[in-house]
């Protein structure tokens, strides 16, 4: 009943006031700073209640029921749990709110710990303290759910989902922005409103901040990217360190807040330093004011936390994260070589990717599992917006979830089981799709039917809900080496559905030379018959220049890129390209070749050295090469480094440039389908609770140059991962890493559970505070005091 | 303890943050007497200009009266505690602390992060030069607040943070709850201690109207006294 009314409330014109600080009317209350302000709230009942009804009589009409911080985390070990917490604390706002028309809010604040991969708290964890939270709230008869003072996308977007299935309550979404418009955890405000667009919120806006003419420019901006409802709670300006009071008084707040009515904003309040004072000049200061119309905002957009790419121009798609056709990609699944896939999406980027398609799809694979880990893990690597990828509804799904920012779902198709399944899930993660122009009686084959079918698509997605903006269609690329009448087809009917659907379009430009030779060239000219027909999306491998250069002048040609001046840049700093091979001419006979070598890995020169690898390879073995050059130079390296006539950096140069060699030999080797070169298997981890894993890499990357298999399982590593890979992958020598005091102790269970299972293996350890003793204290066998020295354990214990 | 004015956090804005080459290079445990070839210079100084341009420096203090100092500290309108004698060293005859935190930000973890998939030597420049800056920041900031107050004759002590001698690392989330710098600088701490982002520092400076003794300037961490005998960042 009351939701009926807070939505009417919301479409209707007049302002909604809601209510100030809690954790300063709690501090003059006798809170001590730093102390749980929740507990301290519901030992003394009347002094809450007394809070809430001073809110109400200066006008709030919606009250914050103290509740920010009622998370599990903050809550441990205070023997009191959410559940209790915030059921009492929002019967006290209702208790004030009783019999009037105020509306009680969940208030619920950011968890105070940082999200993978930026931290270790697991998405999964904070969907569940959330979900927790939001349980109890709805049980006690909150009206609506705030979530408030976030600074990261990814948090917020558990806290929506936990929100949504777990209760029907308008949900309020306010950030906390820092200068330059960004959060601090760099969330743009673009890319909130786009995330938030299309998941089901009631509200969005800003909170805490600097004071309200701080949050001007924030919502300036949000107007641009959003019809939602928004809210601004600013603080009173900035805090005095030696008083604690902060700058702004109650009347100069309520002017500085009233431009915030001509924006179109409808509900305000006050955050950090406020008070009832507030309120009511607030309430004053608004009773002549009216709220300004805002400008309706069409758009197609996708993003990542930190990047809005709209669809207002050809964009690029990178498509080389996809293992079809690609033996090093499908081995690098194989193996749970995630860093190979990571380096493939980094160089994307770097040659001019817009947006990353990421499949993983390859019998033998947990697809579901393993799109949701390299999507994790793509998102700390690059921050371009991502397209699933998959024809598994559950995969997409798993990576739908853990997708941090609004991403495209690749695809959907006319068979009604497809839309069944398929659109929901656009629907209810707020994505974008891309629907192909095939069905159940198969590819259609003229420009027509695909547009009949484009049509279809379209009517299913618009009733479930699914904004037009969102639709991108596929009309299919067809090897023109088979069916040479198609690609007219396929571009006729690109015409016709952006003419009479209004739709975005993508196509997967590749496939249309297969079989031809000079592929590149079919390619480029099919692309800029796309491009001309009206192509937004061109889904390509960015790494060749002439794909991207032809993006780059279509832009221009069709007048997107203004005055061309991306495109003069583009050509006079070669931005986004990859580098040239400049053919090093060092190498004139194979002697020197060999030579040129080992100076070029001394030297750390990385291109040269795979350069010069790629030459040598052309007639010598990759056994050769390895054992009769790479492993040479390595020991040498590695002596000059403990008699220390070299150092750390050097060392490690060194060994990034060998690494190149190997990365090249390696790829030599799958291609020719060979057995690969394995000294046998070594298994990396930092430990439990750390995060800190460069001392880790760098040995990954020196044991590796040895021809060590390195099983990786990364940082912030649980226990029982360590163990159970150990056993179901049988190895060996173990490795862990722990750079803090406080973590050494996590290291020390994963040894003791590693010793518990019975497995046979040998562990040797590492990290700034661990020493001889202390490492044989805890139950390791080895100390490797440094990267170096964990090659003479491999050798010890591998051979 | 004499009134005194403390600048507040946006009067001291900190206008070009400054790595201290010297200090990067004693995380790459460089030894001080070799020379930097020229093309480690240059890689060295490319490190440093992306973590100057990736760095969002932001810091937050707060000024506290200290209600005793005996085998710990208790600081008053905070649930504070600081425990050890090294703080209660520091803070002898202080009648008001600063506590202090400050941060590079989440995007220079974000580039040290991407360089190690791909170019782990840089990552590890990288690494050491934001290490060097955070310390930078700190020193600019205490060096600013020093002037301001010398001027009103309060004096400064060392600063000293979590971990350092016996002033242990588990009151970190309690020392960054009092600051509240989730919500003032986004600095949080995991449950396993870790101040993240990780290019992060909280410390603790101690405010006296009378010179500091000698102790209370030098007061650090404490590398001879240090169990950690074979530490290879250790000072010589």
């Amino acid at each position: 009943m009351k939701k009926q009314i807070l939505q009417q409330r919301l479409a209707g014109q007049d302002f909604v006031l809601l209510d100030g600080a809690m954790g300063t009317m709690l501090l003059a209350a006798g809170l001590k700073l730093g102390e749980n302000s929740e507990l301290f709230a519901l030992a003394q009942p009347e002094v809450l209640l007394d809070i809430h009804r001073q809110y109400m009589a200066a006008g709030s009409n919606i009250i914050y029921a103290c509740t920010f911080g009622a998370n599990a985390r903050k809550l441990a070990g205070s023997g009191h749990t959410p559940e209790e917490v915030i059921s009492r604390a929002v019967q006290i706002a209702k208790q004030a709110a009783q019999d009037t028309d105020t509306f009680v809010a969940l208030d619920i604040g950011s968890l105070g710990e940082l999200l993978e991969p930026a931290g270790t708290l697991r998405f999964e964890q904070a969907y569940a303290m959330f979900k927790e939270m939001v349980l109890a709230g709805a049980a006690a008869g909150a009206d609506l759910i705030a979530f408030e003072t976030m600074t990261d996308l990814y948090e917020l977007k558990a806290a929506v989902l936990a929100a949504q299935e777990n209760c029907d309550l308008p949900i309020f979404c306010t950030m906390t922005f820092d200068k330059n418009n960004r959060t601090f955890s760099g969330v743009s405000v673009a890319a909130m409103a786009c995330l938030l667009n299309s998941l089901d919120v009631a509200a969005i806006g800003v909170n805490c901040s600097p004071g309200p003419e701080g949050i001007l420019p924030v919502i300036q901006e949000m107007v641009q990217y959003t019809n939602l409802p928004l809210i601004v709670k600013a603080n009173a300006g900035l805090p005095n360190p030696q008083t604690g009071a902060y700058d702004i008084a109650p009347e100069e707040f309520a002017r500085q807040m009233l431009p915030f009515a001509d924006l179109g904003v409808q509900m305000l309040g006050g955050c950090c330093g406020t008070g009832p004072a507030y309120i009511a000049a607030l309430k004053q200061a608004l009773a002549g004011a009216r709220r300004g119309q805002r400008q309706l905002v069409k758009q197609s957009a996708v993003c990542s936390p930190t990047r809005l790419v709209q669809l207002n121009q050809p964009l690029i798609v990178g498509e080389r994260l996809n293992p079809t056709g690609k033996k090093v990609f499908q081995q690098a699944l194989r193996d749970d070589n995630i860093d190979y896939i990571l380096a493939r999406a980094i160089e994307q980027q770097e040659a001019g990717a817009d947006i990353l398609d990421v499949n993983v799809g390859l019998p033998g694979i947990d697809e579901p599992a393993m799109l949701a880990r390299v999507i994790k893990a793509l998102q700390g690597a690059v921050d371009l917006p991502l397209q699933i990828d998959s024809s598994n509804p559950e995969a997409i799904e798993a990576g739908l979830r853990v997708c941090n920012g609004k991403a495209i779902v690749n695809s959907v198709n006319g068979k009604a089981e497809s839309l069944a399944t398929i659109l929901p899930l656009v629907k209810k993660y707020g994505v974008a799709v891309i629907g192909l122009t095939l069905d159940e009686n198969g590819l259609a084959q003229t420009a027509e039917q695909r547009l009949q079918i484009a049509e279809r698509i379209m009517q299913a997605a618009l009733a479930e809900g699914i904004a037009p903006e969102d639709i991108y269609i596929d009309c299919l690329t067809l090897t023109v080496s088979a069916q040479q009448e198609q690609a007219r087809e396929t571009l006729a009917a690109m015409r016709l559905v952006k003419e009479r659907l209004g739709l975005k379009t993508v196509l997967g430009v590749s496939n249309i030379s297969f079989g031809l030779p000079q592929r590149e060239l079919i390619n480029q000219t099919f692309l800029s018959m796309a491009l001309a027909a009206g192509l937004d999306l061109a889904i390509i491998n960015p790494n060749i220049p002439a794909m991207t250069d032809t993006v780059a002048a279509a832009r221009v040609l069709l007048n997107y890129d203004r005055g061309g001046a991306a495109y003069i840049q583009r050509v006079a700093g070669e931005t986004g390209r990859p580098a040239e091979n400049n053919a090093v001419s060092v190498a004139d006979s194979a002697q020197s070749a060999e030579q040129a070598l080992l100076k070029a890995v001394h030297k750390g020169l990385k291109s040269e050295v795979r350069q010069l690898t790629v030459q040598l390879l052309q007639d010598k073995e990759p056994m050769q090469l390895i054992n009769g050059l790479l492993i040479p130079a390595l020991d040498e390296v590695g002596q000059f480094y403990e008699q220390e006539r070299i150092f750390l950096p050097q060392l490690i140069n060194s060994a990034a440039a060998a690494s190149e060699a190997f990365e090249v030999i390696k790829a030599q080797i799958i291609k020719q389908g060979r057995a690969g070169v394995s000294k046998g298997k070594i298994l990396l981890a930092t430990v439990w609770g750390d995060i800190h894993d460069i001392g880790k890499n760098i040995v990954k990357v020196i044991l590796e140059n040895y021809g060590y298999q390195v099983v990786d399982l990364g940082k912030d590593v649980p226990v029982q991962t360590v163990v159970e890979t150990a056993i179901a992958q049988d190895i060996r020598l173990i490795g862990l890493s722990a750079l803090m005091t406080t973590t050494v102790a996590s290291m020390e269970q994963t040894i003791a559970a590693l010793h518990a299972s019975g497995h046979a293996c040998h562990i040797f350890v590492g990290g700034a505070v661990l020493t001889q003793e202390y490492a044989a204290a805890i139950g390791a066998d080895f100390y490797a005091k440094d990267a170096n020295q964990s090659v003479q354990i491999a050798k010890t214990v591998l051979g | 303890m004499s009134a005194f004015v403390l600048p507040t956090m946006s009067e001291m804005q900190i206008e070009q943050l400054q790595i201290d080459r010297a200090e990067a290079l004693r995380y790459l445990r460089w030894q001080s007497t070799e020379k930097l070839s020229p093309e480690m210079a240059e890689q060295l100084g490319r490190a440093e200009n992306d973590i100057l341009a990736a760095a969002q420096p932001r810091f937050v203090y707060k000024c506290f009266a200290i209600e005793n100092v005996t085998d710990k500290v208790c600081l008053q309108g905070s649930g504070l505690v600081l425990a050890g004698r090294d703080i209660a060293c520091l803070l002898q005859n202080a009648g008001e602390c600063l506590l202090l935190a400050a941060t590079l930000g989440n995007r220079v973890d974000e580039i040290i992060r991407r360089a190690e998939i791909c170019d782990i030597s840089r990552a590890l420049l990288l690494d050491a030069s934001a290490s060097a800056a955070v310390e930078s920041l700190c020193e600019q900031l205490q060096d600013a607040l020093r002037e301001q107050l010398q001027a009103q004759g309060i004096y400064m002590t060392a600063r000293f943070s979590p971990g350092y001698g016996d002033l242990p690392l588990s009151c970190q989330p309690q020392f960054c709850a009092t600051l509240d710098t989730v919500r003032s600088i986004g600095l949080t701490v995991s449950q396993s201690g870790l101040l993240l982002p990780r290019k992060s520092v909280t410390a603790v400076i101690g405010l006296l109207t009378e010179p500091p003794a000698a102790a209370q300037l030098t007061l650090k961490h404490n590398c001879a006294a240090c169990r950690l005998k074979n530490c290879p960042y250790r000072r010589k």
